[in-house]
Formats: C-alpha cells, sequence, structure tokens
C-alpha cells in the first residue's frame, strides 16, 4: 500500500507529495485542495456524483486506493431493489400508495401490479445507482447499457424483465468481457431484442431462414465494428488506401446459423415458444433446431461440422473476443463515455493494450480497462486540452443533482417510508433514459460529429446528438423548476396520485379538504446553508464538488455576482441561494462539458 | 508539461483553424448560395417521414391479384403473410396490376383512390442500376454495407451510398437548403424537425434544426423559464447575451454555449412568429375509439399548424422542410401485431394530414415522402423478417400523381433477375434514390444544373443527352 495520497493522479504534485509522506506522517494531515480536486475530478468520471464529504474520505484514503477498493467492490444488482418494491409490498409499506391511487388490484397477482405502477425497472435504477456504495460498477454499466444497448420496448412487463438484463451487464462490468458477451448472447432479453430466440436452422420443409440481426450487431456494435482497426484505434487501409472490412455479408450468414437453435428457458423451455415468464432465465439451446454444418466466420475461422450448438457459439465467441479490433474498438468507447470523446491515439493503444493483456496474461479483463482509461496521463494532463473532455450525459446530470445532494425525508409525516425512495419521472427528460434507447444504435452515435466548429476540426461529440433545441432548454427548466423552491413542486403533483403519496398532508380547509402538503422528501443542502452566508465560500465549495475547482475566474466572476442578488435574510433565502449557485453551475460550460 | 500545453495553443492559436482532411471532399459544396426564400413566389414544404428500423414494405403494398397473390402467400408462409380478406384492394383504373393495403389501414386506400397517395416501388440505395449478374459481378460497387441499420438509414437521408458513416456528415435536404441560403427572413432555419437531429436535414451551415413540443401558446417552443426570482432573469441574459462567448479555449465549451444560445433565442423567436401566424382547423388527429393521439399523430399534428403559420414563421416562409421519425419497424418477431398498430396509426394520421392541409387549403403546397433503412426479406425467419435492399414507398399530397403504383413492382419470384438473394427474398432496387429524391428537389425550386450538389451520385442516373434522370412521374406534370 502506497503511502502517497493521490499518484497517478495529480502528476505535478509528485515530487511535492512525496517529500510531504516523507516528512510528515500519514493520514494525520488534512487533504491539500489540489488532492481534494483530483479525488472530485476522478468522481466525475468512475461515480454518478459524491458529496462534499465523500470527496474528502476520497482524498483522504488516497486515490489509488479508493480506486483499488472500488475495483474489487461487489456490484449491487438492480434485482435486489425490485425484490425490495415485493417485499415493501408485503410488508404493508405501500399500503397508502394503493389506497391513494384508488386502484383495483389484479386479484390473481395484487403485489406485481403495485409493483409495476412503480416502474420497477426505473426505481430499481434511480435506487441503486443514487445509493450503491459501488459506483465505479454502476458507471461502467451505464457506459456498457450504451454499447450493448438492448431496450425495454418490446419486452413484456413481467417480474425482473428488465433489471435482469442490465444485471449481466453489472455482474461483468469489473469483470470478463468474454464472459460479458457470453451471457449478453444467452439473455433472453438480447434474444428478444434482436431475434435470435427461436432462431431455427434452414430446413427443407419450411421456408425459413436463420435470423442475422444479433450476429450482425455482436460483430458491429459489441465487439469488431465494420473496418479493421490498428491498436491506436485507426482503421486500416488497404493499397488503394480504402478501409478493410472486418467481415462480410457470407460472415454475417454463417455467424447467424451459429446462433440458431436457442429458445427461451426457464420450466417451460421449448423452442418457438413465442413467450416466456422467466426473463431472468438465459436461453438454452436446443440442438435439433441447430445448424451443424460447417460454417467461417470472421474471413477464415472454421466452425466445425458436427458440434453440439453451445460448443459453436462459444467458438465463435472465442474467435470474436481474439479479433485485434476488439481492444481499440470497445476500448475507445468506454474512453469516450468515461473521460473525453476525442481520445488521443496513443491513449486509445495503451487502453487496448490493457485489453490485450492484464499484466497478468489476461484479455478482456475488464477492470484493468476501466483502471488503465481512469490513471492513463492522458486522461489527467491531456496533450491537446482544447479539444479534450465530453458534454455530460442527460442522465448523469440528473443523478448528479441527486447523489451530489442527496434526498432526505422531511417532516414527520412520511407516508410511513424510512428512507428516501421514489424515481423521478424527469429521469428521461434529456432523451436520455436507462435502457430506453430507441434502437440497439443506442441513444448517440460514436461518431457523430456535430456540425460547425468541431466538425472542422475533425472532432467528434456523440452527446450533442440528443442536446437539442428542445431538450437543452427542458432539461434546464426542469432542474430549475426541481431545485428552486419547494413550492415547485406543485406543478409535480397536481392530480397524479402518484405524487400525491410523495406529498403530507398539514392542515384541512374549513370544508374537510386537505389544502397544504409538503413533500415527503427533497434534497438535502443543510451543509451549504451556513456557507451560502459568504457567497465566495458557497462558490468555493460548489465549485469543488461540481467542477473539480476548475471554474473558469468570468464565470465565478458572474456567478458571485448573481448569487449576491439575493439577500442572505433568512434561512429560506439562504437556501434560495444555494439552489441558484447550484442550478447556475449546472448550466455553465465548466460543469457540461467536463475536462480535466 | 505546462510550458509544451502553452505551446502548442499559441501554435493552434496562431494557424487558425485548420481543417481536417477528411471533411475536405465536400468544402466545395459550402459555396454561397444562389438563392433566397425570397426568390420564390409560391410556399412549398417537403415532409421527410422516416419509418426507422426498416419497414417490412412488402406488406403494406402487396399484389392482390389470384395468381400473384398465392406466389407471395408461399414464399411469406402463414407467420407473415396477409390473406386476401385481411388486404382491402386499391383502385386499379391506373394501373396494370391490382395491388392492396392491410386492411387496418383503410385510409391509405382512401387516400390512394382519391387521388393523393402514389406508391414507389422497390426504391432504395444504389450505386447504378444492376441486374442479379451485376450485382454477383464483384467488380463492381454496391453500396457500402448493405443491410446494416445505421448505414442504410444514413445512406436514404444523404442520397450517398459510397461514404462510411462517419464521413456521412450532409444531409440531401440539407445540401438542398444550403442552395437557398437555408434560413429564413429573420434567421431561423428553413429546416423543422419534429424528432431532434437527424442527418437528412443537415446542412453545410450547421444551423440547428427545430424541434417543436406539444404545446401551443408560450409553450410551443420551449424557452428558458423566467418564474420567481430576477436572479434568474439576469442569469438568462448571461446566456442569451454570451457573456460567456469568448472565455473558454476548449472547443466543446464553446459549441455548448453557442448552441444552448440560439436554442434559447430560436424557441423565443419562434415561439412569436408560430403563434401570430397559427390558423385553427377542425380535422382532429385523435382516433374517435381511442381517445388519445399518437406520438406520431401529435408529430404531423404539429406539421400541419407550422405550415399553416408560414406567412409569420421566420420572418415569412417560402420553403420549409418537415423530419418525422416514426420508430420501430425492426420486425425481427411478431411481424403480424407489431406491423399493425403501427400501420393502423400511420393510416389514421396520414388521412388526418391531407385533410387538415386541405382544410387550410395548403394541401398542393406540400408533398410528404416516406423513406425506411432497407425492405426486408420476404421469407420468414420464424415469426418475422430480416434486413433486406428495396422496399415500397409513400408519397402523398396535393401536386402528387396519385392512384399510381410507380417504379417497378418485383415479381413475386425468388428466381427472378431483380432478386439478389434468392435464399431470402431480397430484392435488388429497380429505382434508386437519386431519381426518387430528383423528381422532389426539382418541384422544391433546385434548378437542374445544381442537381449534383444535393445528389452527389445522380450523374450515374442521368440518361446521355440529359440533364435530369428520367421523371418516375410521381408529380403531375404541371405542379
Amino acid at each position: 500500500m502506497s503511502l502517497i495520497p493521490v499518484s497517478p493522479f495529480v502528476h505535478s504534485f509528485w515530487a511535492c507529495a512525496l517529500v510531504l509522506a516523507l516528512l510528515a506522517p500519514p493520514a494525520e494531515a488534512e487533504p491539500t485542495q489540489e488532492e481534494l480536486e483530483a479525488a472530485s475530478l476522478l468522481a466525475s468520471r468512475a461515480t454518478f456524483g459524491m458529496t462534499y464529504d465523500q470527496i474528502v474520505e476520497m482524498a483522504e484514503q488516497g486515490l489509488d486506493e479508493w480506486l483499488d477498493e472500488q475495483l474489487d467492490m461487489e456490484c449491487t444488482p438492480l434485482g435486489r431493489w425490485e425484490k425490495r418494491l415485493f417485499d415493501m409490498y408485503d410488508a404493508g409499506e405501500l399500503d397508502e400508495f394503493v389506497e391513494l391511487m384508488g386502484i383495483e388490484l389484479d386479484e390473481d397477482n395484487p403485489a406485481w401490479d403495485v409493483v409495476y405502477r412503480f416502474g420497477p425497472f426505473d426505481t430499481s435504477w434511480y435506487m441503486t445507482v443514487a445509493n450503491a456504495p459501488d459506483q465505479l460498477c454502476q458507471r461502467v454499466a451505464w457506459a456498457l447499457s450504451q454499447i450493448f444497448a438492448a431496450h425495454m420496448r418490446s419486452i413484456p412487463n413481467l417480474p425482473y424483465a428488465h433489471t435482469s438484463y442490465y444485471d449481466i451487464l453489472l455482474k461483468h462490468a469489473l469483470g470478463s468481457y468474454r464472459d460479458l458477451v457470453e451471457d449478453v448472447t444467452y439473455s433472453s432479453h438480447m434474444g428478444e431484442i434482436l431475434g435470435h430466440v427461436n432462431s431455427s436452422r434452414s430446413r427443407a420443409d419450411q421456408v425459413r431462414i436463420p435470423d442475422e440481426s444479433f450476429a450482425r450487431e455482436l460483430m458491429q456494435l459489441f465487439s469488431i465494428g465494420l473496418v479493421e482497426l490498428d491498436l491506436d484505434g485507426t482503421p486500416r487501409t488497404d493499397s488503394s488506401g480504402e478501409p478493410i472490412p472486418t467481415y462480410d455479408r457470407d460472415d454475417v450468414a454463417n455467424l447467424a446459423r451459429v446462433m440458431t437453435g436457442l429458445g427461451f428457458g426457464g420450466e417451460h423451455a421449448r423452442f418457438d415458444n413465442d413467450w416466456t415468464n422467466e426473463w431472468n432465465q438465459p436461453m438454452v439451446m436446443f440442438n435439433w433446431h441447430h445448424d451443424k454444418d460447417e460454417k467461417v466466420i470472421l474471413r477464415d475461422t472454421v466452425i466445425s461440422a458436427g458440434q453440439a450448438g453451445e460448443t459453436d457459439v462459444g467458438d465463435a465467441l472465442d474467435a470474436i473476443h481474439e479479433h485485434p479490433n476488439v481492444g481499440p474498438f470497445i476500448g475507445r468507447q468506454l474512453i469516450q463515455r468515461l473521460v473525453t470523446s476525442n481520445p488521443e491515439p496513443e491513449y486509445v493503444r495503451r487502453v487496448a493494450e490493457a485489453f490485450n493483456d492484464d499484466g497478468q496474461g489476461a484479455r478482456g479483463n475488464l477492470r484493468h480497462v476501466v483502471k488503465t482509461i481512469l490513471t492513463d496521463p492522458e486522461a489527467n494532463e491531456p496533450r491537446r486540452p482544447e479539444r479534450f473532455g465530453k458534454l455530460r450525459e442527460p442522465v448523469i446530470r440528473v443523478m448528479n443533482l441527486h447523489r451530489m445532494f442527496p434526498m432526505e425525508l422531511v417532516g414527520e409525516d412520511t407516508r410511513g417510508l424510512t428512507e428516501p425512495f421514489y424515481a423521478p419521472d424527469f429521469l428521461g427528460v434529456g432523451n436520455q433514459r436507462p435502457l430506453d434507447a430507441p434502437s440497439v444504435f443506442s441513444f448517440y452515435s460514436p461518431v457523430h460529429s456535430p456540425k460547425g466548429d468541431l466538425s472542422k476540426n475533425g472532432l467528434v461529440a456523440p452527446e450533442f446528438q440528443i442536446f437539442d433545441m428542445l431538450t437543452s432548454i427542458r432539461l434546464n427548466n426542469i432542474l430549475w423548476d426541481r431545485l428552486i423552491s419547494d413550492e415547485m413542486w406543485r406543478r409535480w403533483v397536481q392530480s397524479r396520485p402518484w405524487h400525491t403519496w410523495f406529498h403530507a398532508f398539514d392542515y384541512e380547509d374549513e370544508n374537510g379538504d386537505e389544502v397544504w402538503w409538503h413533500p415527503v422528501m427533497h434534497h438535502d443542502i443543510s451543509d451549504y446553508e451556513d456557507l451560502s452566508r459568504r457567497t465566495s465560500d458557497l462558490v468555493d465549495r460548489l465549485d469543488l464538488v461540481m467542477t473539480h475547482g476548475s471554474l473558469n475566474s468570468d464565470s465565478r466572476e458572474r456567478l458571485v455576482e448573481r448569487i449576491d442578488e439575493i439577500l442572505p435574510s433568512g434561512t429560506p433565502m439562504l437556501r434560495n441561494r444555494v439552489w441558484f449557485a447550484i442550478w447556475y453551475i449546472s448550466s455553465l460550460p465548466d460543469y457540461i462539458v467536463e475536462t480535466y | 508539461m505546462a510550458t509544451n500545453r502553452r505551446n502548442f495553443l499559441r501554435n493552434t492559436a496562431g494557424a487558425g483553424v485548420v481543417a481536417s482532411g477528411l471533411f475536405l471532399p465536400w468544402r466545395h459544396l459550402a459555396v454561397a448560395a444562389e438563392k433566397t426564400q425570397n426568390d420564390f413566389d409560391d410556399y412549398r414544404a417537403l415532409v421527410f417521414l422516416l419509418f426507422d428500423g426498416g419497414m417490412d414494405s412488402f406488406n403494406l403494398l402487396v399484389p392482390y391479384d389470384d395468381g400473384e397473390h398465392e406466389r407471395y402467400a408461399v414464399i411469406r408462409t402463414d407467420a407473415l403473410k396477409y390473406t386476401r380478406d385481411q388486404l382491402l384492394p386499391l383502385d386499379d383504373s391506373e394501373t396494370d396490376r391490382r395491388f392492396s393495403v392491410p386492411s387496418v389501414a383503410p385510409e391509405l386506400r382512401d387516400l390512394f383512390n382519391d387521388g393523393d397517395l402514389a406508391f414507389l416501388a422497390n426504391v432504395g440505395p444504389l450505386t447504378r442500376h444492376m441486374n442479379r449478374e451485376q450485382y454477383l459481378d464483384e467488380s463492381l460497387l454496391k453500396p457500402l454495407n448493405l443491410e446494416s441499420h445505421s448505414d442504410q438509414v444514413a445512406q436514404w437521408q444523404t442520397a450517398d451510398s459510397f461514404k462510411p458513416l462517419s464521413q456521412q456528415t450532409v444531409g440531401w435536404l440539407g445540401r438542398v437548403s444550403d442552395r437557398f441560403s437555408s434560413t429564413l427572413n429573420n434567421g431561423l432555419s428553413m429546416q423543422v424537425s419534429m424528432s431532434g437531429f437527424n442527418l437528412v436535414q443537415t446542412g453545410s451551415s450547421g444551423t440547428p434544426a427545430l424541434s417543436p413540443t406539444s404545446g401551443l401558446g408560450q409553450d410551443a417552443f420551449e424557452v428558458l423559464s423566467t418564474t420567481w426570482t430576477s436572479a434568474k432573469s439576469s442569469a438568462n441574459e448571461d446566456f442569451e447575451l454570451g457573456r460567456f462567448d469568448g472565455r473558454y479555449e476548449n472547443l466543446l465549451r464553446n459549441e455548448y454555449l453557442k448552441r444552448f444560445k440560439h436554442h434559447n433565442s430560436d424557441a423565443t423567436t419562434a415561439n412569436t412568429d408560430f403563434n401570430d401566424g397559427l390558423v385553427e382547423f377542425n380535422t382532429s388527429f385523435e382516433p374517435e375509439d381511442r381517445g388519445w393521439i399518437s406520438p406520431f399523430g401529435s408529430s404531423m399534428q404539429r406539421i400541419v399548424q407550422m405550415i399553416s403559420a408560414h406567412q409569420t414563421f421566420g420572418g415569412g416562409a417560402k420553403r420549409q422542410t418537415f423530419f418525422v421519425n416514426f420508430d420501430g419497424w425492426d420486425h425481427h418477431k411478431r411481424l403480424h401485431d407489431e406491423f399493425n398498430w403501427r400501420i393502423e396509426d400511420a393510416s389514421f394520421v396520414l388521412q388526418a394530414f391531407r385533410d387538415a392541409l386541405a382544410e387550410i387549403d395548403m394541401l398542393d403546397s406540400v408533398v410528404l415522402f416516406t423513406a425506411s433503412d432497407f425492405g426486408r426479406t420476404l421469407v420468414c425467419n420464424g415469426t418475422g423478417s430480416d434486413h433486406g435492399w428495396g422496399g415500397n414507398a409513400m408519397i402523398l399530397g396535393g401536386p402528387v400523381n396519385g392512384k399510381q403504383v410507380l417504379g417497378h413492382y418485383p415479381e413475386m419470384d425468388l428466381g427472378g433477375d431483380q432478386v439478389s438473394n434468392p435464399v431470402r427474398g431480397t430484392f435488388i432496387p429497380t429505382t434508386s434514390l437519386e431519381e426518387y429524391y430528383a423528381e422532389l428537389a426539382l418541384w422544391f425550386g433546385l434548378d437542374e444544373e445544381d442537381l449534383e450538389l444535393a445528389l452527389p451520385n445522380v450523374s450515374s442516373f442521368i440518361p446521355e443527352g440529359a440533364s435530369k434522370p428520367d421523371s418516375i412521374g410521381i408529380l403531375d406534370a404541371d405542379a
């Protein structure tokens, strides 16, 4: 264990820290401002947001140790929260909700009827991401959900139908890429979305062909991409300067033949079952429906004739896993999701090398890939800062708010809740909702290049694809409405029993109607109330938490002026100053475009 | 390190903006526009309707003659076929074969029979016209990455089948608009998107398309809210007035600032223009038996509202394009169920669209046309179909030469000369996107000599000695 608190993250302080480590007793010293900023920067990439106290803890622990601890942490599955919804129903904790909803429950399955109304996936995703200690795993799984972008749209709403797919991503987010691809291949969810469930060998007695969708996207999106890449992600070219395709039409058809014979598993496993109630069960191979003839994939990999279906699938996934494209292709996209839209080729190369060999001889170790991405020198001191960074994703903006300033219960009447609990209905307001991309091509293209100065400079910025005239303004407005005033909750609750449940009524009017209420929970900013008496203290603190101390001096000056337009008289105004400052920073380029 | 970084910044600043070689090929397109909105006397709008995902359009337009329907039914099998009593025959007085549409789409039949709707059969991306023999000839170039969603849906929008996805940066409506200087009189874009970013409307100028919401009044276009406090108004001003412009060296930060500011100021202008010119109409986009408007319905309703306000929108619009994406057509499974409710929705809404335009007397100024990633395999893969190539499109509007099935609807014969894959049943398109779009672009006001600027490969489809592709006959000759 290193005694140096921040080794790879603050290179400029290497020497200084080394001296300090030699002179001063370790761990006792309070973290320096630089150490805090380095911790906050790492948090912006490796978590969905951290409170000030958590950032201090990270810095005290030392970022190497913090990162290693995160990398080794058990990942919290979403299914755990979905189960808790059922438990809450069983324990009677949702009775008041049911009463308020005024619904007649499905007699055969009342528990699911109630749980379903919570949006079990959204609630489980939000509650897990907002609270789980394994933030890095959650953040990487979120990145993977945009690469292995199955969606919920054509999957029936049944218990665990959606959380079970996301849990595959969580399970392997810091594990083996090969295992991840295998579980995705056999996932009932993916089988339904891309149609390889019940895909059958061609048969003389039926006009029927293997479905090619999964085979195609497995190569195009999940592993190797369309053209051959050098280790640094640059497309390779042939003698005439043209890119070299990684596969052709026959490769797709043959890989589709490899994938034949899979049907829904579980208790009623049977080929050609069009339906299953057990979405958390993987698909199983029905060898009679599997194409056992020889197949050639990826140009020259022979899948031998006569093998069992599982062996064929295993051989094919091995061959894909070994393809030299996977490291640069997947590595580059993970860098884009975690650090920067336009990674330097040498950065991609180092990450691809980490994919190819984790130092112990293992290939596809995502734990090592993620660690390399986050600790690479280019991530922390980029060679070309003017083109470095990425637009913060809408979902991350929403979750930042909920994790930097966590929800807490308020008042005495908490509707039977013992902890803050809900899924924000504006989670998807920025055209991005977990597991709800319009197609397997996800929310945006990794090569999207916004027209204008970025395209002229040959830069991509994928997140700009969903930053349009509507969503950019709407997200800003909704954050304002939600933040600025508890009063604004009114807009969200009127005529919606779902929201009414989250509000306690304070008194009755002369007609006996309940007329005033307060939210059952709100963002906890009590730590900031005192700070906000001095504008510069407030800005310093928020700058550290939200923009890792990188606020531009002009923006800061303007922000201070604006906050000072709200007089710090009394608790409500102090709180308003805090909310205003948070909202203002959340619209500044310093926050919206994360750099370093 | 720090010194190097400063040097680097100084160097790039001195060199100015360095254009990447990657983007040089289309830079010649950014020449000065030769027309503006005001050069036109009349108003015309093109509506690009994308059926994202690859619609199984051989179940949209189905052969109805006895023998031909039987061949269709045998190939598609029970899993995919419509029986004859699940189909509504179209008026065949002007077609040489009898065709039909699914019985859940009676409005499409009516639109066709009324002469406002035409089908264009077996259209798709091509590099040149080719038959099966030529298709199999490896030495001839094919559209890049056939059957890939992302590539094909891009090619349908760019009309350029030679470029990889990373170089597909400009759409064909964007290029047409570049010729008309792309903005309206007060700077609003002439492109309106109901579905956010899209390639087809992206031009070289980089003007973002609008994305209206479904509200009316001051909520028609979302602007920064100004509630509660003067501090908020001051904050809005900071962004609106560009107080942060030039304060950042980072290119992404500047792009964000620029867009955020434009989005808000454009929305503010658009709100005023839209509400000033809005013409009420009675046609309902909500089916009587349903009680709610589908997302597609509300998009199309909004387009009619926007068209009704064209005299004030942007300070007076003469040419506008609209984009709407109706997604979810990638039916690898349960084709019948998934296809039926969508086509039922599309059919109802398209009739409402026609009726509403007629009500405000704008039908003769509007042409709607459809696109989709690809047609699908005739052969079934279980309960759905797979990625194909050529497919059938619809064109709707007053200027449309309706009651026609244009192009060449293929024989239901997997051994045919236009079949690219006899095992799967996919068709080599007989009409190219260039031929399809050229006719629309010329109606929209593009000059013949500019066709190549909008449709880079159009020359491959212009007969020797001619100045444009042969007319398909989509539009009335006098339109």
